[in-house]
């Protein structure tokens, strides 16, 4: 009787301390607006400095500390933000002309000395090199003049510009104490930075003298909190005001909501899974080109993405130039890569490894994979890897199969085309395929090197019609960008590359 | 040895064989009394039974329904509701979840025994060595046993799951480790009890070996605590290998183990109900079973209890 009653009684406890836990209220005094607007995120700040943490969730709190000199507007063309013109001197030369207005948090005006420093400096950063590493010299031809030497000609340049791994740092406090700039970032941002707890939260004020005008929000919080659902619960409680990637599987949830509202907006980005082509089996062709027949992407997105997103034919997101609708469409068909891996010398199929961090939704996309190349004999084995196990295996090669995704910052074919396919930029730059193949590098290198528009296309479409056969990635899908919100929150705009720019958001009381 | 002693010898172990089995037979009777454990008892055995019965199957149809029914996916049926035709309802790759949990009895019950009962093992060898022979011996093994136990349980097995990678057999081996000096401990205890007595003595004075005295003699004494221990245990596995799953450390998919089921359908608590409420009830009933099961079993083979 004592043990039953036990059992009741820790049942009870069980139950209120999952029922406990709501909403601590945030609101204090009355006005207008609130005075601090709270988000969620998936991940904590990997590092503040902007030439080192590239990583999404870094980007979304380090783009409202630090400006670059391009932004892209709303039709992904580049335009300006801390340079107020530019001009093509040369094939290999661009002249920058800067604003004069514009103040580093701690009072010192910008000029070209910190630009010539900043981009030197994302050059030399091992973290985000391959962004700007075309620039063969920079230099300050006055105090608000930029002049920009390509090693090449080089077409996307304004486009990198506009990638916030090229923020323009201030040169007086980065020499005087790089350690101390890191944990104490001073940008020319919306906002100053003011609180770092590792793990948990960042906390930004407002830069009154920002030179677009001060943000209309005068606190910014960011708290991690991992699970994609908790995030939407605190949503719901009121905890938070935002909540970044909400899970495929939330989405109906908020659109049946009246008290929050959804954001989304096609991303940049594209998933797929990277065949190592340095390993046995996906070194032949045919097997490679099995895998994309076996895998149904349109079920993927259908079912496991609840249709957020849209299957992928190739690796270029349809919004960016140098999109090609030449590429090879591999409709699902079963039997035919079947008889592939007969083709191939492996009718009974084998076994291989499929890597992927530790995420749910990517988790379960990655069983529908097992299960439908199960049906070709595959044997799939999922290896859930950490983080960085996950980067270090890609980059080392030692991963046969690995769900991995790539973003178009720069809204240019070429950043995706050169990090993913060409043989200079194996292993940790970004093709883990360990694609090497000439007739590539040179279109690539071809698309990357002509100034004229039309001229580029041609190239790329060449290029995606060599790469249907060869297929050393198999396409999965576009995800979307979405953020879920309190209905009292305006003004937010969704950046598609997920660095959502929060200077002219307001939340209600 | 006389032909006289020889008789009386041999009287002596036929009473004690009669001794022992009334003591077992005792503790049955007093076991039988608890209705609880009885029914624990009972749950436990039809698991068994399930877990056995799947494993024939497999073996008949050469995994034909493992391979259509447990694992087949069908994601244009996700997160059926409980129904006539699928009792618990479909999982979120649109599979029945009471075939997987039927199925996926063998991983929860028959890896936890295997894993205990090699722990057991183990742990019964370095116990009784320890106990038997005190002094520097005894010193040296309980404290790599202490260093063990200092460690939190779980740590030790995420570690080694970690060292080793994830899958069937390393989630086994990292889990017998850990449950290596709790047995140690336990058995050292009772052997260091029992090896004063007058029968030990005795046994010496005949010239009987070590190894003879330890297994013939200490053990069969010390049998009782190591039963209880070895239910309480499993039932600590249980939670070990569902919590390693959980983690995705365990038993990797598709396999339909408690613990993955439950991590997989983690995301769905708030729209699947059904989903992980009845793997998670099935860890929940198994692992009650055990415990309420090694309380019986500790209160009946308890001699200071006898009525």
């Amino acid at each position: 009787m004592k043990k039953a009653l036990a059992l009741i009684l820790t049942l009870c406890l069980l139950f209120t301390v999952g029922c406990g836990g709501g909403s601590d209220d945030q609101s204090g005094g009355s006005g207008e607006a609130k005075d601090t607007l709270v988000w969620v995120q998936q991940a904590d700040v990997t590092s503040l400095d902007p030439h080192v943490g590239k990583e999404t969730p870094a980007v979304a709190v380090t783009c409202q500390i630090f400006d670059t000199l391009l932004v892209m507007d709303e039709n992904n063309q580049p335009s300006p933000l801390l340079a107020e013109s530019y001009e093509n001197v040369d094939e290999l030369t661009w002249r920058l002309k800067l604003r004069q207005d514009v103040k580093f948090h701690d009072g010192e005006p910008m000029t070209a000395e910190d630009v010539v420093f900043s981009l030197n400096r994302a050059i030399q950063s091992p973290y985000v090199s391959y962004v700007v590493d075309v620039i063969d010299d920079v230099t300050a031809e006055d105090d608000y003049t930029v002049l920009i030497k390509t090693k090449q000609p080089y077409a996307p340049l304004l486009s990198n510009l506009t990638v916030p791994f090229t923020a323009i740092v201030p040169k007086h406090v980065v020499e005087a104490d790089e350690e101390a700039f890191r944990l104490n970032p001073v940008g020319t941002g919306a906002y100053r930075f003011g609180e770092w707890k590792q793990g948990e939260y960042v906390k930004l004020t407002a830069n009154e003298d920002y030179f677009l005008g001060a943000p209309k929000t005068a606190n910014l919080q960011m708290k991690v909190v991992p699970e994609a659902s908790q995030r939407l619960i605190a949503l719901e409680t009121g905890e938070a005001d935002l909540a970044y990637v909400i899970s495929a599987n939330d989405t109906q949830r908020i659109k049946d909501s009246s008290e929050i509202q959804l954001f989304e907006a096609p991303s940049q980005s594209v998933t797929y899974l990277t065949q190592n082509m340095t390993k046995e089996y996906f070194a032949n062709e045919k097997v490679r080109q099995a895998i994309r027949y076996a895998v149904d992407t349109k079920l993927i997105v259908d079912s496991m993405l609840y249709g957020n997103g849209q299957p992928a034919n190739s690796l270029i997101p349809i919004s960016s130039f140098g999109y090609s609708d030449k590429s090879k469409v591999y409709e699902h068909n079963v039997e035919k890569a079947k008889q592939l891996m007969v083709d191939a010398g492996y009718p009974d199929g084998f076994s291989c490894t499929l890597s992927v961090t530790d995420d749910p939704v990517k988790m379960e996309v990655c069983q529908v994979i097992q299960n439908q190349l199960k049906e070709i004999g595959i044997d799939v084995s999922i290896q859930v890897r950490e983080y960085g196990t996950w980067i270090d295996e890609l980059g080392t090669g030692s991963h046969d199969l690995s769900y991995t995704g790539w973003v178009c910052v720069t809204a240019d074919a070429d950043y995706n085309y050169y990090s993913l396919y060409h043989s200079s930029q194996v292993g940790y730059p970004g093709n883990d395929a360990f694609l090497k193949n000439e007739d590539v590098d040179r279109l690539v290198m071809a698309g990357r090197e002509t100034a004229d528009p039309a001229e580029r296309q041609k190239d790329y479409d060449q290029l995606e019609e060599l790469l249907g056969d060869i297929t050393p990635y198999t396409p999965l899908y576009y995800s979307s960008v979405n953020v879920g919100a309190s209905n009292k929150v305006e003004g937010f705009t969704v950046d598609v590359n997920g660095y959502h720019r929060l200077r002219n958001v307001t939340v209600g009381q | 040895m006389t032909s006289k002693e020889l008789v009386q010898s041999k009287e002596l172990v036929q009473n004690s064989e009669i001794m022992r089995r009334s003591l077992w037979m005792d503790a049955w009777r007093r076991f039988k009394k608890n209705k609880m454990a009885v029914c624990s008892l009972v749950f436990l055995m039809i698991l068994v039974l399930i877990g056995l019965s799947t494993i024939v199957i497999d073996i008949a149809t050469d995994n034909a329904i493992y391979d259509s029914l447990i694992i087949k996916q069908d994601l244009t049926d996700r997160f059926g509701e409980p129904s006539g035709a699928h009792i618990l309802g479909l999982d979120e790759f649109g599979r029945d979840i009471l075939l997987r949990i039927l199925w996926g009895t063998r991983y929860s019950l028959f890896m936890s025994a295997a894993a205990i009962v090699a722990a057991a093992m183990v742990g019964t060898i370095i116990g009784a060595i320890s106990g038997y022979y005190s002094g520097i011996v005894d010193n040296v093994i309980m404290r790599l046993m202490d260093v063990v136990l200092a460690l939190p349980y779980m740590l030790l097995a995420i570690a080694i799951v970690a060292a080793l990678g994830p899958g069937l057999v390393n989630v086994l081996i990292s889990i017998a480790i850990g449950y290596v000096p709790e047995f140690a401990r336990i058995i050292r205890a009772s052997v260091l009890s029992v090896r004063e007595r007058e029968f030990i003595e005795a046994a010496k004075a005949l010239g009987a070996s070590d190894r003879v005295i330890i297994f013939n003699q200490i053990l069969p004494n010390v049998l009782a605590p190591l039963i209880v221990q070895i239910t309480m245990a499993m039932a600590g596995a249980i939670l070990s290998i569902a919590g390693l799953s959980f983690l995705g450390l365990g038993i990797q998919p598709p396999l339909p183990e408690w613990g993955a089921m439950l991590t997989n359908a983690r995301a769905y608590i708030r729209d699947a109900w059904h989903i992980t409420a009845f793997p998670g009830l099935m860890i929940l009933l198994t692992i009650l079973a055990l415990n309420i099961v090694g309380d019986g079993l500790r209160d009946a083979l308890d001699p200071k209890l006898k009525n």
